[in-house]
């Protein structure tokens, strides 16, 4: 009898124990959409770029954890609660119950139980009975169940809708703060900064380009923070809080620059250094850029190195720029040496009416009239420059070192 | 100890009780059933019902079926308790000398009907106590034993007040079961008249006798019974307090105060050999509800909010079944919610002993399949 009992509930074991597992596995599945969902925030938050995976995994690896865990820790039938279906589904009048509590009891009437109990079952067809008992279970359980699948669905859906939105970045959401630093330009007396002088920067940003640029009567020296000697400057990769000073000189004050060559005569804008020769563009044109750049195209870094240079030659272009033949040679735009000791200085009719300036700069437009407005627009607003027009720029401004 | 020997002659006995009943009894079936139960339990039964459905016929044809010494004791104001239990008299012996003896009462019998028991005056009801309980009689402090199987069999009008006395809750708690007798259905009062119109002879054959009542007994305390149901049994009778952990919404509302531990008892008692007449051979949940109305429904003392609302003790118990059942199991059968509810729906209204009993005098007592019409095989 009592094997009779044990194949009777094996019978319905792994049916019931189907049951079980489909509700440990939808409670798996609003557990693991719930920790998709947080690991997807968590992703967004930390700029995570596999963050859809990470939350996938998470998803399906918190619901097989938790699956397992409610199975063998809260649903897994046992003997008793197949007993207790089974009486409730088939109608048994607690027989099962009874018989399972009493199998040890050797008494007649226990035994005439478990007899009666087996014979009940035995009446009905057995997938019959497993059917009634499993959809009898399964029908409470479905109705519970389909809740529970309702909302887990629900939980995947909004969990992956929301990973997805904030991993790719489809809808703008309010960034998270991120560390910010700010770069400041400021100029000393003498010049002033082109361009934007004050910016704030991420983390690791590149500032846009600025320059350094002397009035009239003063030369760019030097950053004075670095002792950079290029009046043009952008920052790389910012980490950090910075305020950088130009410093301006007036033209013919060191004399220790002056003989080093590394002044220009900017004021007179009759002398550059060995840079501005490299500019071997026609200036009346501004045609393109080899020809604005000059052959000494070796210099255009070293915009403020000092010693001689073809500037002064009347004949390289900036030496015509600069140097026009109609001018009075006050700042030897003759194309000879100029010598900051002869005490001359620019005089104010350097350049003609049609000359164009920017912002007051003395410096041609035909030099710069491809790139001028572009130039303009770019230093106003803190656009980045392309590499032609730094050169551009590096070049011509290396000429006033 | 029991054998297949006496669980056969178990189903057969009851069989035959039941046959020869219904040579006499017509209908009433819940009835006949319960008071049954209670006799084979060792339980006294509180019969109500309006005069004349059969009351004292159906515990005189009991008193026949089971080849027991039968009492009738009616129950008026002047009853005095010595005239229950028995008196010493004075009596001269054979020398002339003057003796007491005692002169038992009509208690002294294996199956007493109480008739109209509310009639009495409570100190004549408080002799029944010791007897219905205890199974003996103390009378000049010397308490004697009765014979075995004992039971009382009481009745009670539930329309007469004036004159009345209703019983106390001490004694109430001593009945076993409470029936309401029915009044016959139409069909059956026809054959009820039809027979009585030619005698109103009782036919019916003893089938039974103490002996084989006491062993009845005896094979149906074997009954098994599964945890879960003996709890289910002690819930039921612990939802009855209003101050109970269990306690059900409609106790907490309508019940002042709940059962005592022997509706347990009665309980348990009662679904054992209910089982075993349907059958069955463990206690369920279906033999618990089934009984929950008669062993309960004189056990609960309403409060006035249930007085006012018109609400009786079996709607009461309706209610504790339902919210019981919907607590223990969800899924539970479509026989037990059936049950509980056809219980509920069937009951319309009640003959109490309130002060309602104008509306239940016009009104009656209405359930199903409650009639008691005299036939005559």
């Amino acid at each position: 009898m009592k094997d009779n009992q044990n194949k009777t509930f094996k019978r319905f074991y792994g049916r019931v124990a189907q049951d079980s597992i489909l509700k440990s596995f939808l409670w798996g599945l609003v557990a693991g959409s719930l920790a998709a969902l947080i690991v997807a925030f968590a992703a967004w938050f930390a700029r995570f770029g596999a963050g859809v995976w990470i939350a996938l995994g998470s998803f399906i690896g918190v619901t097989a954890l938790i699956t397992v865990i409610l199975y063998f820790t809260v649903f897994r039938p046992t003997t008793r609660q197949i007993a207790e279906k089974i009486d409730r589904e088939l109608g048994f009048e607690e027989r099962m119950v009874t018989m399972l509590q009493f199998q040890n009891d050797d008494s007649y009437l226990a035994m005439r139980q478990r007899e009666d109990a087996m014979e009940k079952l035995g009446a009905i067809a057995d997938k019959k009975a497993e059917a009634s008992v499993v959809a009898g279970a399964s029908v409470s359980s479905l109705k519970v169940g389909a809740s529970k699948l309702a909302i887990s669905l629900a939980s995947v859906t909004v969990a992956a809708a929301v990973a997805g939105v904030l991993v790719v970045g489809l809808v703008s959401l309010p960034v998270p703060p991120v560390d910010m630093f700010s770069i400041s330009y400021v100029a000393q007396a003498g010049g002033h900064i082109r361009g934007v002088s004050e910016q704030t920067l991420e983390k690791g940003e590149n500032a846009s380009l600025v320059i350094a640029i002397a009035d009239e009567g003063y030369m760019f020296l030097e950053w004075a923070e670095d002792s950079g000697k290029n009046p043009i400057r952008q920052e790389k990769s910012v980490t950090q809080d910075k305020v950088y000073t130009a410093v301006f000189r007036l033209v013919g004050e060191d004399e220790t620059d002056v003989e080093n060559g590394d002044d220009a005569a900017i004021s007179d804008g009759s002398q550059d250094d060995g840079d501005s020769g490299d500019v071997g563009q026609d200036g009346g044109n501004g045609g393109n850029l080899d020809d604005f750049i000059g052959t000494d195209a070796n210099s255009s870094g070293n915009s403020n190195s000092s010693g001689n240079n073809s500037n002064n030659n009347p004949d390289s272009l900036w030496g015509s720029i600069l140097f026009p033949p109609e001018n009075p040679d006050g700042s030897g735009s003759s194309g000879g040496d100029w010598n900051p000791d002869d005490g001359v200085e620019i005089p104010d009719d350097r350049f003609s009416d049609g000359d164009k300036v920017i912002d007051g700069d003395t410096h041609l437009r035909d030099v710069f009239e491809q790139y001028y407005e572009k130039i303009q627009q770019k230093l106003a607003s803190g656009e980045e420059f392309t590499e032609e027009e730094r050169k551009i720029l590096e070049a011509y401004f290396g000429a006033f070192q | 100890m029991v054998t297949e020997e006496s669980v056969r002659r178990f189903s057969e006995q009851c069989r035959e009780i039941f046959q020869e009943v219904r040579r006499d009894v017509i209908g009433q079936t819940e009835v006949v059933e319960g008071t049954i139960i209670a006799m084979i339990a060792g339980g006294n039964v509180l019969l109500e019902g309006v005069p004349g459905v059969g009351k004292t016929r159906l515990v005189r044809t009991l008193g026949r079926v089971f080849d027991l010494p039968f009492s009738r004791i009616q129950f008026t104001p002047d009853l005095m308790p010595a005239d229950v239990t028995g008196t010493n008299i004075i009596v001269k012996d054979d020398n002339g000398n003057s003796t007491f003896s005692f002169q038992p009462g009509p208690v002294f019998s294996n199956i007493i009907l109480a008739d109209e028991i509310n009639r009495a005056t409570p100190k004549t009801q408080s002799a029944l106590l010791e007897a219905m309980q205890e199974h003996t009689v103390t009378v000049m402090g010397v308490s004697r034993r009765l014979k075995e199987p004992f039971f009382v069999l009481a009745t009670q009008n539930p329309i007469e007040q004036d004159g009345t006395y209703p019983l106390p809750e001490a004694q109430m708690d001593r009945f076993m079961f409470k029936l309401i007798v029915p009044n016959p259905k139409l069909d059956e009062l026809m054959a009820i008249v039809t027979m009585t119109q030619e005698t109103m002879t009782e036919v019916a054959d003893a089938v039974c006798n103490g002996d084989q009542l006491l062993e009845m007994r005896a094979t149906a305390n074997q009954i098994p019974v599964a945890d879960e149901v003996m709890r289910y049994a002690m819930m039921l009778c612990s939802a009855t307090h209003p101050n109970s952990e269990y306690a059900t919404e409609a106790a907490k509302k309508y019940v002042r105060l709940g059962a005592s531990p022997r509706a347990g008892q009665a309980l348990i008692s009662g679904a054992k050999v209910r089982a075993l007449l349907n059958g069955r051979f463990n206690v369920s949940y279906s033999d618990i509800n089934a009984l929950a109305y008669p062993v309960l429904r004189h056990r609960m003392k309403l409060n006035f909010e249930a007085i006012a609302e018109r609400v009786s003790a079996d709607q009461i118990i309706g209610m504790m079944l339902d919210e019981l059942s919907k607590k223990r199991n969800a899924a539970a059968t479509v026989k037990e919610t059936v049950q509980t509810q056809d219980s509920k729906a069937e009951i319309d209204t009640e003959t109490t002993t309130t002060a309602e009993n104008d509306t239940a005098q016009e009104e009656g007592v209405k359930e199903k399949g409650k009639r008691g019409i005299f036939r005559r095989k």
